[in-house]
């Protein structure tokens, strides 16, 4: 422990608003999420199989990501999730939830 | 988490997929390991436990709650099929419980809670009073409150079509009937006011959909043809709307009358016209929106007193959303005592059930602590063990429901006794009642599995995982144990004394002297109005029935009369003695019954005084009558009144003779002021012929129907049965309350006989090593029985001194239902007491003979 961030030390809620935000420019294929999220965060994020996979279903369930399967890279079937509309409120209302959580924690950190 | 339907329907969804969904995961993980690996990625430790990644990533799609709930009813009902004996005890008496609820429920959902299916039900009104038909045009006309009012009479009639004939319920209505109830036509039109004023000259009539169904095979060719009621040709207007079977709930009408046209049914009041002075219209009425029942009912006192000055009695407006309910003041009070006392049968069952869970489970006392110690939650036991009730409850539910309905058949066939199958009243279950058994079902569950469930999953581990048998269980769940057998005997208290109080209010009765003796007396109703008789041929055929009958081998006396004991009709009208000056507002009003001569040496009542009515007292002779006991006695004060004269209307009549008193109307009733005329000189219609006979009357009714056919073989007669049978039928609410409570006393103290039984039985059982060490330091077979003799006394007479208070406190609910007995009654108490105390010394008597078995040697080594 203490080398890489994983997800589950992420706060909570943050895999869902990171997923939703990887989908917002159109549609990708889980390990795909997975390696964007690896990529942008300069590796500090790596998210694995055990929490990616849960993180979809919930999304899945809750309407606000849709699924089809479609061919990959690697000639296998891999299935491909895009934001549904409601998935982008959902996206616009935790942003803006996370925005005020960080300001808080910054806030925090630098006064108390 | 907060409920959303749409995320509830996908998971649904999910779960009718959920192999698909499975694989599918399985091949999306692997497609990405693939691409892992490709990329030279390090699949270890980062991937994660990959089972448990795909066991969460379907708990997202899956109601976890839902899966763990059929995984706790698959467990229970492996672990009910491993105990037999205890599931059949379970479910019996769950279903007895619920059976007898649901059946009760039934009768208090048909009598005090169903409403009249037609719309808005709640703004309908009815009147205290009895009206004369041109009161309720009047009322029609002038009151403002009002969308509608009719009056209404109920009449059985005889009922034929070419092809057959039959008694069915009629009720006659005046014009705004069908309106005022805003009842729609299944085919054709219903009566409107047109018709019902031109009826003198058109009679027509309205059918049930029933009838139309039963008789006509549901033909439209129906409408417009005639059919013959009480022999008079009748046009067929219109079916009511199914399921509506008039203004009243218990019976079923089946024809609708112009109430024009009561002269075809009580013929000697002539036609109509001449009832002008009579009240006999039962008025109902339904309130403008935003009209209180308050604001009506002084327009309407207001309008009364100007229409009838000397009305008896104030005019008062009553809810009339269950429509006219005859049952509502007859069986109101005792089907909710019933439902009193069942309810309290089926909390002793819950007691007694509770009681087997808490053995039962001590059993699996070992399982819960070994699950609790290894990380289980409570919450997750506790629900476990009410999925088991809640299933014992569902079945036992559904035994129930179907029992019920074989009870419900039963009691309606009993209270029918004594009635004709037109008169009959019906009680069906309906989705009420259903809903009430369900929701009765899963009280019940709850209220038994949720005490031994929190007291099965104490987490006291230490004792729970060492070996039971040795270690004493919990203290507080002998005294659950215990509390519970006490409750058990205090509530059966409270039945059987309840039992006892109304089986001696039935002896009572049933042996009280009504004045006049019913046994071997045939009462006959025969109506030759109903096959369309004129008045005076009707007067010309009883007496020729009496005559023949009076020829008959074995016959005593025989007599006509309008009134019979425990009849349905009653007459009372106002009567003035010179000399007497009336005091309150009904002080005089007397009864009336119109009677052959020999009537009273036919009813076994005796002349005091004076002579009995003759030959001679006819339509051209001076009238007369005879009066009872009770009316010389208030109106004469007790002086002989023979000779002396009385005024009705407008004639005089002077009275011939006394005779003993009679309660015609039940033991309940004391006699009333009794005025008996010749029925020679009196407008009586529906003459009962009574017979006494010499031996077995039920042998002598095929001659008096010989008698009757050999007349007019068209006519019908409407009921023979022995004025026994009457008497009994008066009794009916007595004998439903006696015997039901009684069967319910005898099931909730069997159910108490077995609490006891058990406990006793756990606490010898637990105590076998003690029972040995004693009889090892020689105690005496003597010395253990009564040891254990001492619990079982102390648990009887706790539970009697709370019983007994608690049923003196609840008898007084039963109140007017008791008849020469006290609610308080201490012998009634005294045998109630005793009859528990043999049941639990029965109930102890095998436990503690095992007790005194016990062998030392076995017992010092049961470990």
């Amino acid at each position: 422990m203490g080398e890489r961030s994983s997800a589950s030390e992420l706060l909570p809620g943050t895999l869902d608003l990171l997923i939703l935000r990887t989908l917002f420019p159109g549609r990708m294929h889980g390990y795909g999420i997975a390696q964007r999220l690896k990529e942008i965060s300069d590796d500090v994020l790596q998210v694995g199989e055990s929490s990616l996979y849960p993180a979809l279903q919930r999304l899945l369930i809750n309407g606000w990501v849709k699924a089809e399967w479609g061919a990959s890279e690697s000639n296998r079937r891999a299935r491909y999730y895009t934001l549904t509309p409601s998935g982008r409120k959902q996206l616009a209302i935790e942003r803006e939830q996370f925005s005020r959580m960080i300001g808080a924690i910054h806030k925090v950190l630098e006064m108390a | 988490m907060n409920f959303n339907p749409a995320r509830s329907f996908r998971k649904i969804v999910a779960i009718a997929q959920r192999r698909r969904l499975d694989r599918e995961l399985a091949e999306e993980m692997e497609t990405h390991r693939i691409l892992l690996a490709r990329e030279g990625g390090n699949p270890g430790p980062l991937m994660g436990n990959i089972t448990l990644a795909r066991e969460e990533s379907r708990d997202m799609w899956t109601f976890r709650q839902l899966e763990w709930m059929f995984q706790d009813a698959r467990h229970a009902l492996r672990g009910l099929r491993r105990s037999p004996a205890f599931t059949c005890i379970a479910i019996a008496s769950l279903a007895l419980g619920i059976g007898a609820n649901t059946a009760i429920f039934s009768f208090v959902n048909a009598i005090l809670l169903k409403r009249l299916p037609v719309p808005n039900p709640e703004r309908l009104v009815i009147f205290s009073q009895v009206w004369r038909m041109k009161d309720v045009d009047e009322f029609a006309r002038q009151s403002t409150s009002f969308d509608g009012l009719f009056g209404w009479f109920a009449k059985p009639v005889s009922f034929s079509t070419a092809d057959s004939a039959q008694w069915i319920m009629g009720q006659l209505v005046t014009g705004q009937y069908f309106q005022t109830l805003e009842v729609k036509p299944a085919i054709g039109r219903l009566l409107n006011e047109d018709d019902v004023r031109a009826a003198a000259g058109s009679p027509v009539c309205v059918l049930s959909y029933d009838l139309w169904q039963r008789e006509f095979a549901g033909d439209p060719g129906a409408i417009g043809r005639s059919v013959f009621l009480n022999g008079h040709p009748y046009r067929v207007l219109g079916v009511t709307a199914r399921g509506f079977y008039g203004a009243e709930l218990q019976h079923r009408f089946d024809v609708t009358i112009p109430a024009t046209r009561i002269g075809d049914f009580m013929p000697a009041f002539g036609s109509a016209a001449s009832l002008s002075g009579l009240s006999w219209m039962n008025p109902m009425a339904r309130l403008k929106p935003g009209v209180t029942r308050a604001e009506a009912q002084q327009q309407a006192q207001r309008l009364s007193h100007r229409l009838d000055p000397g009305a008896p009695s104030e005019l008062r407006l009553e809810d009339g959303s269950q429509g006219f309910n005859a049952m509502r003041s007859d069986f109101g009070r005792p089907v909710l005592v019933l439902m009193a006392v069942v309810a309290l049968v089926l909390l002793v069952a819950c007691a007694n059930l509770a009681n087997l869970l808490l053995a039962r489970s001590q059993a699996r006392a070992q399982e819960f602590a070994v699950r609790l110690s290894i990380g289980a939650s409570r919450a997750r036991l506790i629900r476990q063990l009410l999925v088991e009730s809640l299933l014992l409850a569902a079945a036992g539910g559904a035994a129930g429901v179907a029992l019920s309905v074989w009870i419900n058949d039963t009691l309606v066939a009993f209270m029918n006794t004594g009635r004709s199958a037109s008169m009959a009243i019906h009680v069906a279950p309906d989705a009420r009642v259903l809903a009430f058994s369900i929701l009765l079902s899963f009280a019940t569950a709850i209220l038994f599995g949720l005490l031994p469930a929190w007291q099965t999953t104490k987490p006291d581990l230490q004792p729970g995982l060492k070996q039971e048998s040795a270690g004493k269980p919990a203290a507080s769940r002998v005294l659950l144990r215990r509390s519970l057998v006490v409750v058990q005997i205090a509530l059966s208290l409270v039945i059987v004394f309840a039992a006892g109080l109304l089986t001696r209010t039935l002896r009572t009765m049933s042996t009280v002297d009504l004045g006049f003796q019913p046994a071997r007396v045939i009462a006959l109703r025969v109506d030759p109005a109903a096959s369309g008789h004129s008045s005076a041929e009707v007067s010309m055929i009883l007496d020729e029935i009496l005559k023949r009958s009076r020829e008959l081998p074995n016959v005593q006396a025989a007599s006509l009369a309008a009134s019979t004991p425990n009849g349905f009709s009653e007459i009372t009208m106002r009567i003035e003695v010179p000399g007497y000056s009336p005091k309150a507002g009904h002080d005089d009003i007397a009864t009336f019954n119109f009677v052959s001569p020999s009537h009273f040496k036919t009813l076994g009542q005796s002349l005091l005084r004076g002579r009995d009515f003759d030959q001679r007292d006819n339509k051209n002779s001076a009238r007369v009558a005879i009066v009872n006991q009770k009316f010389v006695h208030h109106f004469f004060g007790g002086r002989d009144p023979v000779g002396r004269k009385v005024k009705l209307g407008g004639s005089e009549l002077e009275i011939a003779g006394v005779v003993s008193d009679a309660r015609d109307r039940g033991a309940r009733n004391g006699p009333d002021d009794t005025v008996y005329v010749p029925e020679k000189q009196s407008q009586s219609s529906g003459l009962t012929l009574l017979v006494r006979t010499a031996n077995d009357p039920e042998r002598i009714i095929p001659s008096l129907l010989g008698i009757v056919r050999g007349i007019d073989r068209r006519m019908p007669v409407f009921s023979v049965q022995t004025l026994d049978r009457d008497v009994e039928a008066g009794l009916t609410t007595e004998r439903v309350l006696g015997y039901l409570s009684t069967l319910f006393a005898a099931l909730a103290t069997l159910l108490a006989g077995i609490g006891l039984y058990g406990v006793l039985a756990y606490s010898i059982a637990r105590r076998t090593r003690e029972i040995g060490i004693r009889f090892a330091i020689g105690a005496q077979r003597r010395d253990i029985t009564s040891l254990f003799a001492w619990e079982s006394v102390t648990l009887v007479l706790c539970g009697l001194i709370i019983g007994a208070p608690v049923a003196l406190v609840a008898a007084h609910a039963l109140g007017s239902l008791l008849f020469g007995v006290g609610a308080t009654d201490p012998l009634t108490l005294l045998i109630s007491i005793l009859v528990l105390a043999l049941a639990a010394f029965l109930a102890t008597l095998n436990p503690l003979r095992r007790a005194a078995r016990v062998s030392p040697i076995v017992a010092l080594r049961w470990e």
